[in-house]
């Protein structure tokens, strides 16, 4: 299948302005609710609990979109005679610039609103919690890129494969790990560990690698999936 | 061009198509008919590669389709699809970015003949009017084939006129296949060249439009002189009324005896006939 680049331009624009416009509204009201609850604080003098950061719900813009893509827009970019393999580039365009964006935006915040608000509440940052600003700016900007990558990819995939009745085998599959080796200690312990290497690990090297390898393999997938996919 | 062979499609325990056997290869404009549920709109998701076959393969332009290899030949746009919701002449930009072979200048002559607002948001529109610009968008396509389901539906008189002289103006400008399903048989005959009758997944005729308008005809008289007089005819329907028959035929003419009215049938009256009555050999 040959790609053109007009048609992936086309397809990464529409998924920026179209549908994924509830993912920014959803994040704009969630980023607001957290500055309004910091400055009643401020302006009642009542220094609480730790307050989570604004910030965080900037992610609702990636993972709504990682949603809303494959649920909403496929079909309808189909409806015009798109082609499955320019959706495919076009999608993991607006994933790439999402992510981007997003851990420049996040990071910024961190560094400058979030400190300022200190004094009024702990700000919980999860780039914080996770230990993301633990190396320096560069390496915290390319570890938020590399798992938000990860992230959105991830969504999309689970999203684009709903249609599929091994599709809802996957999500069974998914729930049952989690599920089942939650409450056995031995197998709690691969997860954790699953986790702490794709989410608090502490080498950011190899946290970016692992990140950006299962994000291509993952996305990769979806070659198939769109070959088979009914429209 | 197109080519079915031996093609059944099933949804769960429903035969949408049963063992279909089909060619289609002039470029011509054709009729697709069927009651509802007969199984057009799964015939052409198949030409299209939106689905695939349970049974047998299609090709197009001998290449096998299916979802793996939609054919990039084929244009389907189905009339009900849901769009973007934006201007629609953002909505054609966004069509054109995403096929570089549409026809623009086709496609912008045509909105301002059938006088489509380009600043109207698609669901502004009536369901008549987006349909009528979903259909323009796949006449402006350089496809070699077009498929265009139902393309006149909630379209008022004149603009089913509108949509046959547009039909008619886009073959001549580029003669291709296009076939067109519709349940406005008459007026389709008008433009279609070759028929296609489906009926309950299988195809029940596929024949030339000249043909059927010869080969279709019925015979009013008494009902015993009826009955000698079809002996050996291909009959698809009778219905008898107070001693008087009349028989529905598909076939060659006869010079019936003096008391039988011989007459032709329009095509509603003969699709009618046929899918309300017995099965007949396939002409072709």
């Amino acid at each position: 299948m040959k790609t053109n680049i007009k048609s992936v331009g086309a397809i990464t624009r529409i998924n920026f302005t179209k549908t994924t416009w509830i993912g920014y509204l959803v994040a704009l009201i969630g980023a607001l609710s957290t500055y309004i609850q910091v400055l009643i604080r401020y302006v009642i003098n009542m220094p609480g609990e730790g307050i989570t950061s604004a910030e965080n719900n900037l992610l609702l813009i990636l993972i709504l979109s990682a949603i809303l893509i494959p649920a909403v827009n496929f079909k309808k970019i189909m409806h015009l005679n798109g082609r499955k393999i320019d959706f495919f580039w076009g999608c993991i365009f607006n994933y790439i610039i999402l992510s981007a964006v997003l851990s420049i935006v996040i990071l910024v915040l961190n560094k400058t609103i979030d400190k300022s608000m200190n004094s009024v509440a702990e700000i919980w940052d999860i780039i914080d919690i996770f230990g993301w600003t633990n190396n320096g700016i560069l390496l915290a900007l390319v570890r938020q890129f590399s798992f938000y990558l990860l992230l959105a990819v991830t969504l999309h995939t689970l999203t684009l494969i709903q249609t599929f009745w091994w599709g809802w085998v996957i999500d069974f599959f998914i729930a049952s790990i989690i599920s089942v080796f939650t409450p056995i200690k031995m197998l709690r312990k691969l997860l954790v560990d699953f986790f702490n290497v794709i989410i608090f690990n502490p080498n950011p090297l190899h946290h970016i690698a692992i990140c950006l390898t299962l994000a291509v393999l993952i996305y990769s997938f979806n070659i198939s999936i769109l070959k088979r996919k009914k429209i | 061009m197109i080519k079915f062979s031996n093609v059944t499609k099933e949804y769960r325990n429903t035969i949408a198509l049963d063992n279909i056997n089909l060619e289609l290869n002039e470029n011509k404009i054709y009729c697709l008919l069927g009651r509802n549920g007969a199984g057009k709109t799964t015939f052409l998701k198949l030409i299209a590669g939106h689905i695939n076959t349970t049974k047998g393969y299609v090709t197009v332009s001998n290449r096998l389709v299916s979802t793996f290899d939609m054919p990039e030949s084929v244009n389907f746009i189905e009339s009900r699809a849901s769009q973007f919701n934006m201007p629609i002449g953002k909505l054609l930009n966004l069509a054109h970015s995403l096929n570089p072979d549409l026809d623009m200048d086709f496609a912008k002559d045509l909105m301002k003949k059938f006088k489509l607002d380009k600043n109207k948001k698609y669901k502004q529109l009536s369901f008549g009017m987006q349909t009528m610009f979903t259909t323009l968008l796949s006449l402006a396509s350089r496809a070699r084939v077009v498929i265009l389901d139902e393309p006149v539906l909630g379209f008022d008189a004149i603009m089913r006129e509108r949509f046959y002289e547009m039909l008619q103006y886009s073959f001549e400008y580029n003669p291709r296949i296009i076939i067109v399903s519709t349940h406005l048989i008459d007026e389709i005959s008008r433009v279609a060249e070759d028929i296609i009758i489906i009926e309950e997944g299988s195809i029940l005729l596929h024949s030339n439009m000249n043909d059927l308008d010869e080969k279709a005809y019925s015979l009013t008289g008494p009902t015993s002189e009826i009955k000698t007089a079809v002996k050996g005819l291909n009959v698809i329907n009778e219905k008898t009324l107070g001693g008087y028959t009349t028989a529905y035929i598909f076939g060659d003419r006869i010079t019936p005896a003096s008391n039988i009215k011989l007459q032709s049938l329009g095509l509603q009256e003969f699709f009618v006939n046929i899918v309300g009555g017995g099965d007949i050999e396939d002409e072709n």
